[in-house]
């Protein structure tokens, strides 16, 4: 590797978003023909540094450079100076084709007028060089998540990127797809792109990347050569506490009373018939890779979906299928993904976000009574320790005071089965800290249990008593024991 | 529909989105050949041909509006104040400085429309307040039908060879416009930007696209193709009339629909709106020659436009539904190897499912 000046550099940069600071002084450089791997925890600032960076967010401080000379960036000027970002919610157009995606915005005219062969013959070509077998004349509607990334990678080779931003590409890949993108980097390196790459999977970022750099509350920890580093002294830097503090105890004892029993779970084409218990006190997990059902059967426990077939008994008893307000009155309480989407009415208190649920139960003659509504609320959002003014609306609350609203719905509603879709998503060390202390509490003491999944390998094998790996719908193993990420990575895919 | 039928669509080389204007105009043609023996005649085709030739070209602009995303109620109220422009000025300024005229005062109202929307005002409201605006002023201009245009003018209506033609002569000016509309929306910055950003405006911006400047286009467009239609209306009745546009906001909106533009925008079809504009114009020449009372036609449009949007998704739901039945029955009866065996005190055996 020859050293060569950075094509792309920020430094001193900072943000801060209402009372969070994003970025705290980070400065990053990426030199061609090199990748520059960022880590980091959720909410350590990766995602706004690489939002800085491709023109997406203004920083409130700091200069960016781009080939030397300093430049102030907006998605325009960042694609006309080479810089493109990968999405990790891939940003395409899906009623447009392939090769539209990847020229909209500068099409290849002659006479004026777009020259469609041209435009589906050079995208070919261009996916071609990506090993990407990808018709150019159909709508991105319907492609894979692989193949859509490939599409977003060929529009930055088609502008001609010199510094491409891949942001978690691999999170929703099979290791062959992996595998394949990885070839991928490596080529565009070698004809001396430069490649900003975020992921969690610290081996493959180790065997990708010619530097790291370790982000952590907003501060770059370090910036190292990638050759040396060991996957557990990158995990160290990133936490910068051990592993064990970062989750409550497990279990001590077991209670042997089975709480609830889901047999032959099916709910196409996702789900193929799924059974497992849950013990009263027990947290399991469930794991996959994305799209492979664990999903799917949160919603359909939680009412949200209607599984086609199956049976659920709840402490013994057989619970028939509803929506999901009939699932909350038999005792299945559910903190969904989407916080912001789906989870909370953002406008409306703490208190009224708890309570909510418990409406039909408080009002008489459909008029609510505006103190029971605030007890059981105040109650509820006490047990789930929420900090912050909890009578004004939900969206002043930072993201883990606003999951701690989550559980304090199902506190209020009583369930007895927690269902927990990615429950630290957007949440900050701290706050993910207190909300396994929660989850525990309310499974010990009280006898609930709790149903958790999530992309996090880490969070799944540190805060769950046991851990079920799902593959292509089916339920492929258990995790044993004191299992590693690793571990768990190749049963999710071994089947395969 | 089914994949089989979508499948044997795409063989023929069409587009399945117009399958349903394709199968109305089809079922009308049948209906009306084999109920009045007039149907067939050349005066009827003809005839025909002019009547749809507005609400088609009022209809192509439309599309383009709809596939932004939007929609265009202003577009009656335009053709009428345009019709009306035309008719009052033409006798003092001349013919061609009246048409300069109107083609200004549909293409402000346009302008207008575009850049509200633009900016971020909201489609509906913005074109549904233009619309009472132009038509405000085509009342205020011209109380009822009239003005005077020169009768030579009405040949652009007329026939090729007089009034016993057969060919009207606007045929192969609405072909141009036909195949222009196709060539904006398919072979132009502007056409692809415009399904772009009725696709998704924020990733269109975030792509590049200057979504502004197309949302003005479709709206240009639209008005465009209502001064064309207001042209054609004037010469055809030789004056101006400030109501004569009002029907084509909806029947605009109703021909788009049919032919299978997506109303949530990002997808349009020319073929389709030129299909679904034939079907609508033969579905009134129909009930007029089976004698219907002329109330019965806006409420025969109505329950066509309802099943033509609502029959492709209940179509969708039900292979949905079945392919869901079908999958469930091979994934039970597969008996899933149980890698997982429940935590201990899980009950018995039972076998049959019963959720769902």
């Amino acid at each position: 590797m020859t050293e060569s000046r950075p094509i792309l550099e920020i430094t001193n940069a900072k943000k801060t978003f209402g009372l969070t600071r994003a970025l705290d002084g980070v400065s990053f450089s990426v030199r061609a023909g090199s990748v520059h791997a960022l880590v980091g925890e959720n909410g350590a600032g990766k995602s706004t540094l690489v939002k800085v960076l491709s023109g997406y967010v203004q920083p409130d401080e700091g200069e960016i450079r781009v080939g030397g000379k300093p430049r102030v960036l907006d998605s325009y000027t960042a694609e006309d100076l080479g810089i493109h970002m990968v999405h990790q919610e891939l940003a395409l157009l899906e009623d447009l084709t392939v090769a539209e995606n990847i020229f909209i915005g500068r099409e290849p005219r002659r006479r004026g007028l777009i020259d469609r062969r041209r435009m589906e013959a050079e995208a070919r070509e261009l996916l071609a060089r990506l090993g990407a077998d990808i018709d150019p004349g159909r709508r991105v509607e319907g492609l894979s998540t692989a193949a859509k990334q490939m599409v977003e990678i060929a529009r930055g080779l088609a502008i001609d990127a010199e510094v491409l931003i891949l942001d978690e590409p691999t999170a929703a890949l099979s290791p062959e797809q992996a595998e394949n993108l990885f070839a991928v980097i490596r080529d565009l390196i070698a004809q001396g792109h430069a490649v900003v790459y975020i992921s969690h999977r610290l081996a493959e970022v180790i065997a990708l990347a010619d530097e790291i750099t370790v982000l952590k509350d907003g501060k770059v920890v370090t910036t190292r050569p990638a050759e040396g580093l060991e996957v557990n002294e990158l995990a160290s830097l990133m936490v910068g506490r051990r592993m064990a503090e970062m989750f409550p105890p497990k279990r001590s004892v077991r209670t042997g009373k089975v709480l609830l029993e889901v047999e032959g779970l099916v709910d196409p084409p996702r789900v193929r018939g799924v059974s497992f218990a849950v013990e009263e006190g027990e947290v399991l997990g469930l794991y996959g890779l994305e799209g492979n059902g664990q999903d799917e059967i949160l919603s359909c426990l939680a009412g949200d979906r209607r599984p086609s077939a199956g049976r659920l008994r709840l402490a013994g008893r057989e619970v028939a299928w509803s929506a999901v307000p009939g699932m909350l009155r038999q005792g299945f309480g559910y903190v969904p993904q989407d916080r912001k989407g789906e989870g909370l009415l953002l406008e409306q208190s703490a208190l009224a976000n708890a309570a909510f649920p418990m409406l039909r139960a408080l009002s008489r003659l459909g008029a609510v009574l505006g103190d029971s509504e605030r007890r059981v609320g105040e109650d509820a959002v006490q047990q789930a320790g929420v900090k912050g003014d909890v009578t004004r609306p939900v969206a002043t609350l930072s993201g883990g005071n606003q999951q701690k609203v989550s559980f304090a719905r199902l506190v209020a509603a009583g369930s007895q089965v927690m269902l927990l879709n990615q429950p630290t998503r957007g949440v900050d060390v701290g706050s993910k800290r207190e909300i396994y202390d929660l989850v525990r509490k309310l499974c010990e003491e009280e006898g609930k249990a709790a149903v958790v999944t999530s992309p996090e390998l880490s969070e799944l094998l540190g805060l769950c008593d046991r851990v079920l790996v799902i593959d292509r719908g089916r339920l492929v193993g258990e995790a044993p024991e004191g299992a590693e990420e690793e571990e768990l990575l190749e049963m999710a895919v071994s089947s395969r | 529909m089914t994949a089989r039928v979508r499948n044997a669509v795409r063989g023929l080389g069409v587009d399945p989105v117009v399958v349903p204007a394709l199968g109305l105009v089809l079922v009308l043609v049948v209906v009306g050949a084999s109920q009045s023996g007039n149907f067939l005649s050349s005066y009827n085709i003809s005839n025909v041909l002019i009547q749809v030739t507005p609400l088609l070209l009022v209809a192509l602009g439309q599309m383009f509006v709809v596939a932004s995303g939007g929609l265009d109620l202003a577009v009656g109220g335009t053709v009428s104040l345009v019709t009306v422009v035309i008719a009052v000025t033409a006798g003092d300024l001349g013919l061609p400085l009246a048409l300069a005229l109107g083609l200004c005062t549909g293409l402000l109202v346009g302008v207008v429309n575009g850049l509200a929307v633009s900016w971020g005002l909201d489609a509906f409201l913005t074109t549904l307040a233009t619309f009472s605006v132009a038509q405000g002023v085509a009342l205020l201009i011209l109380e009822t039908p009239g003005g005077e245009v020169p009768r030579s003018f009405g040949d652009v209506a007329g026939f090729f060879g007089g009034p016993g033609g057969v060919v009207p002569v606007a045929l192969p000016i609405v072909l141009i416009v036909a195949a222009g509309a196709a060539l904006v929306l398919h072979r132009t910055g502007l056409g692809l930007h415009i399904l772009a950003v009725g696709s998704n405006r924020n990733t269109a911006r975030l792509a590049g696209v200057r979504e502004r400047r197309a949302l003005l286009g479709a709206y240009v467009l639209s008005a465009f193709a209502c001064v064309l239609a207001g042209i054609f209306l004037t010469a055809r009745t030789l004056g101006g009339d400030p109501t004569g546009g009002s029907n084509l906001t909806l029947d605009s909106l109703a021909v788009v629909v049919l032919g299978g533009t997506a109303l949530a925008g990002g997808r349009a079809t020319v073929l389709g709106t030129v299909i679904a504009a034939l079907a609508i114009g033969l579905l009134s020449n129909v009930m007029n020659l089976l004698q219907f009372p002329s109330y019965w036609q806006t409420p025969a449009k109505g329950v066509v436009v309802i099943l033509a949007v609502a029959l492709p998704s209940l179509a969708l739901m039900w292979a949905a539904r079945r392919r869901r039945r079908a999958l469930t029955n091979e994934y039970v009866s597969e008996s899933p190897p149980q890698a997982v065996p429940p935590a201990q005190g899980a009950g018995g055996n039972h076998g049959a499912p019963s959720l769902g």
